[in-house]
């Protein structure tokens, strides 16, 4: 009810937020500067219904027809909407499959959760957020022409819990389970037999899901936003191939898919843009093709060629092209990029550093600039000292509790180490840039004093190494992107001691007062949390320093000079597609 | 010659069965779980999430059931799961990909024919232009053609494929525009564009290859020449064309097609490097990915792929002696 009293109160958005970042969209305007946005960021709640229904506004000189051309390496690991996971098969979803809610963006910074199936980001009925209440919009339809119903959406939730069908986003299984071991509670429709999981009311009259939650969920209108809330009707649910043959509810339909080689989206007849707050339906047609590498792409689109013209580089500029995409001014004319939320730090494992003061040296000591001009400078990321991202809804920058210059203060952390030199081992991954920026942390801890011996590991054993509470190592450097832009998304994942094991908390901080400072702020509504969570980010460093933030990742991607409408999402931190269109 | 052949085939068969033992065991001997490294990026992994990931794998079963079980699949297929969600994998099943559960026949089906499609374009150029400038090369030992062909296949012979692939990509393809993005098509659906987008692959593939066996060729024909039975074919008065033709190409070319069955069968396994610089998705490029992924299934379908071709390739070249080399006979 929170969120919907503040519309009655207000009857405007809610949950203000800022950061100061530069972002750019490409407008298709090419041989003039982009549009280089310096004003900053504003994230919020959408609390007025009027906000989450269609049309969305018009892209300025956006025109209907023509193909957009999407060049990837790799074929998606999946494209059935309960089991995408990554944020380039919720790009190209966001086409194809529609959520009960929505991050609507236009490239200005701007970010409004808004009711997508749903009429509103969702009611909160108890007001203490453990029941949440959302109802359809009228005449939302598939493909098929079918209407889509509150069993449509519960189906496509309740096939989230069948092992065969993983992968996918685990919050709304685990809230409605009341237990990380979801599937212990509700094992799927096709395992149990049972349609819909427990806790879940579904009233198709009223076109209303209720989802009721052991305690509070406060989030629930960001979890709401995954892909696992896309509709799928059940009697043309295919299981396991499900991922070859979605059936859309947006603005387009998969017409063709070879795997590896190609998808083509063609225009969904039955899309309504006057029920779509988000999507456009500009191009006749989206072409995604499968295999050149980042480097092969980014050529090809700067080149400008054929069909290339009208085509995205997305898996983004590689780092040895950042330079002949930023000096050439035609091609960074027609480039987008802006910071993401993804976030890399240097992990401190608390378990083996136990000494509050050689965590603060480090923090000192870590030379975050050289890190960053490895990886591409400026073009490349943005130095941060947070733990949340300048994404995140709440976010107040602080001052550096370890206020080094970039390149870090030696002397400072040799004070703190006051003649001693502990002894650390770091864990890196044995592959890409991850060699040189272990040398990077190695060289500069050393100048302060420690002895730092650096362990390569294979790729994909890193993060269960790291996950290990009895792991050897004392650092290891790991990126976090969440799910969505609170701080529920990053500091309760990162940081309670009651996810450690199994959880992403590989620093393996467990402090009983801040254990019970996340559950007292996880109670809150998210315009009142948000402070909060900003306030714990800040206690967290100053009191525990678990960590090092080093930088915030800056994506960037060329577009053909044929393409208008792309932009960097801040939920996707990748370009979002649904304001693409080709110029004539 | 029925005898060599089911010895040969027996010998391939047992070759195999140690491959894919090898393969399984070694996968396994990896201290990493497959099932962990699935998890290893989710947001939580929690000891029962992993062991439902391990039942759905199968990876809880003992290792000699699970290779058992595999093997099996590959005669008289599997079927996975149970209920309504249950898949049946059809003789030969080589099970299905870990990471997004697409049968791994459907991937080699579709990942091979782009490898083919490299490979035999590419052979053709590096026997045709590398044999054919070995030959005359060595025909014309000291010529300025002799001088230009060694020079070539120096420079061909010290690039790399990334480095040339990429050259002739910002050349041709997006700087002139003369050539088509190299793409697979399949030949059966548009020869025209199959070959168009094949041309640059095997140009790069070929050339690089064509330059070392222009160097062996050459180095061949210049040891056969010297031969004694040369010598007393000119003595006897033959005619140019038949001591070259005849005797001196036949007996020069028996390590060629030793070197090149060897090549082929191998590039078969997987032309990674050039498919990855011509974005194409080949079997070698499935292969590294699935590594990277520990997906045991794509893993032991490409390794025993690539040592099937090898196998194949000996016998065939075996076969080939016989007709080439007069002296050879099998037994």
């Amino acid at each position: 009810m929170r969120l919907r009293k503040l519309a009655a109160a207000t009857g405007v958005a809610s949950l203000v937020l800022s950061m100061g970042a530069a972002c750019t969209e490409n407008t298709g305007q090419q041989g003039t500067d982009e549009e280089s946005d310096n004003s900053p960021r504003i994230h919020v709640i959408a609390t007025d219904p009027a906000d989450s229904m269609g049309p969305a506004p018009e892209v300025e000189g956006a025109r209907e027809g023509g193909t957009v051309y999407i060049l990837r390496e790799t074929d998606y690991e999946h494209l059935d909407p309960q089991r995408t996971y990554t944020v380039a098969g919720w790009a190209l979803n966001h086409l194809i499959s529609r959520t009960l809610t929505t991050f609507r963006e236009d490239g200005s910074g701007q970010m409004v959760l808004v009711g997508d199936l749903a009429t509103t980001p969702g009611e909160d009925v108890n007001g203490d957020c453990t029941t949440w209440r959302f109802t359809l919009k009228e005449g939302i339809r598939f493909e098929t022409g079918e209407e889509i119903t509150a069993s449509d959406v519960a189906h496509g939730i309740a096939r989230s819990f069948e092992q065969s069908l993983d992968g996918g986003a685990t919050y709304i299984q685990e809230w409605l389970a009341g237990t990380p071991d979801y599937n212990s509670v509700y094992a799927g429709p096709f395992t149990s037999g049972q349609p819909f999981p427990p806790n879940l009311e579904v009233d198709d009259e009223a076109r209303t899901l209720t989802f009721h939650f052991d305690r509070p969920r406060c989030d629930m209108p960001f979890a709401a936003a995954m892909t696992t809330t896309a509709p799928v009707p059940r009697e043309l649910d295919t299981g396991v191939d499900y991922d070859r043959s979605v059936v859309s509810s947006g603005p387009y339909r998969i017409a063709e898919y070879e795997r590896d080689h190609h998808i083509l989206l063609v225009r969904n007849e039955h899309w309504d843009p006057n029920t779509d707050p988000l999507r456009h339906q500009y191009p006749d047609q989206f072409y995604v093709e499968m295999g050149p590498d980042d480097t092969t792409a980014t050529e090809r689109v700067v080149a400008d060629n054929g069909n290339d013209r009208f085509a995205i580089a997305e898996d983004g500029v590689p780092q040895a092209l950042i330079s002949e995409v930023l000096d050439n001014p035609d091609v960074e004319a027609r480039s987008v990029s802006a910071d993401t939320s993804m976030v890399w730090y240097l992990r401190i494992n608390t378990r083996r550093v136990t000494d509050l003061s050689v965590r603060q040296a480090i923090a000192y000591a870590l030379d975050r600039q050289s890190i960053l001009i490895a990886q591409g400078g400026e073009a490349a990321g943005t130095l941060t000292h947070t733990i949340l991202s300048p994404q995140t809804i709440g976010y107040e920058e602080y001052e550096n509790p370890y206020d080094a210059p970039p390149t870090g203060d030696p002397e400072r952390a040799r004070e703190l180490l006051d003649g001693r030199t502990p002894e650390l081992v770091m864990l890196y991954r044995n592959a890409s840039v991850y060699p040189e920026l272990a040398s990077i942390v190695e060289e500069s801890l050393e100048e302060a004093g420690f002895q730092v011996t650096i362990t390569p590991i294979e790729q994909p054993e890193h993060n269960p190494m790291t996950r290990d509470p009895n792991n050897p190592y004392d650092l290891y450097m790991s990126s976090w992107i969440p799910d969505w832009p609170s701080g529920a998304a990053t500091i309760p994942p990162l940081l309670d001691g009651r996810n450690i094991g199994g959880g992403s908390n590989n620093t393996f901080l467990d402090v009983p007062e801040i254990n019970e400072e996340i559950d007292r702020i996880s109670a809150l509504p998210a315009e009142e949390a948000a402070p909060e969570w900003m306030a714990l980010d800040q206690r967290i460093m100053e009191e525990y320093c678990p960590m090092v933030p080093i930088y915030s990742i800056r994506a960037l991607n060329v577009v053909g000079s044929g393409v208008g409408g792309v932009f960097i999402s801040d939920f996707l931190g990748q370009p979002a597609y649904y304001n693409a269109y080709v110029i004539s | 010659m029925t005898r060599f052949l089911i010895k040969r085939v027996l010998l391939a068969v047992l070759t195999l069965v140690a491959v894919s033992v090898v393969t399984f065991l070694l996968f396994f001997a990896v201290p990493t779980n497959p099932a962990e490294v699935m998890c290893g990026n989710a947001r939580s992994c929690t000891p029962e999430r992993i062991e439902m990931l391990e039942e759905r794998l199968g990876l809880n079963e003992p290792l000699v059931e699970q290779y058992a079980d595999f093997m099996a699949g590959i005669f008289v297929g599997r079927t996975y799961g149970e209920g309504e969600l249950a898949r049946e994998c059809p003789a030969p099943c080589l099970g299905f990909s870990f990471r997004n559960d697409e049968p791994v026949m459907d991937i080699v089906t579709r990942t091979l024919p782009v490898t083919a499609s490299i490979v035999v374009g590419a052979a053709v150029v590096w026997l045709v232009v590398g044999v054919g400038l070995g030959m005359v090369s060595a025909l014309r030992r000291g010529s300025w053609f002799d001088r230009a062909a060694i020079t070539v296949s120096l420079a061909g012979a010290s690039m790399q494929i990334y480095f040339f692939g990429l050259l002739l990509l910002i050349v041709f393809v997006y700087e002139l525009g003369w050539l088509p993005n190299p793409g697979y098509t399949s030949p059966l659906e548009d020869p025209v564009a199959w070959v168009s987008g094949m041309l640059l692959p095997w140009f790069t593939l070929g050339f690089l290859n064509s330059a070392v066996y222009a160097r062996l060729a050459r180095a061949q024909m210049l040891e056969t020449l010297s031969e004694d039975f040369i010598r007393t074919a000119r003595a006897k008065g033959l005619p140019r064309r038949q001591v070259y033709g005849r005797h001196a190409l036949r007996a020069a070319v028996t390590p060629i097609v030793t070197i090149a069955g060897l090549d082929i069968g191998n590039t078969l396994g997987g032309a990674v490097i050039t498919e990855t610089v011509f974005g194409m998705h080949g079997l070698g490029r499935t292969a590294v990915q699935a590594v990277e992924f520990l997906d045991m299934p794509i893993v032991m379908a490409t390794v025993l792929l690539a040592a099937f071709f090898i196998v194949v390739a000996n016998i065939v070249v075996d076969l080939l002696y016989v007709v080439i080399d007069p002296r050879v006979r099998l037994s």
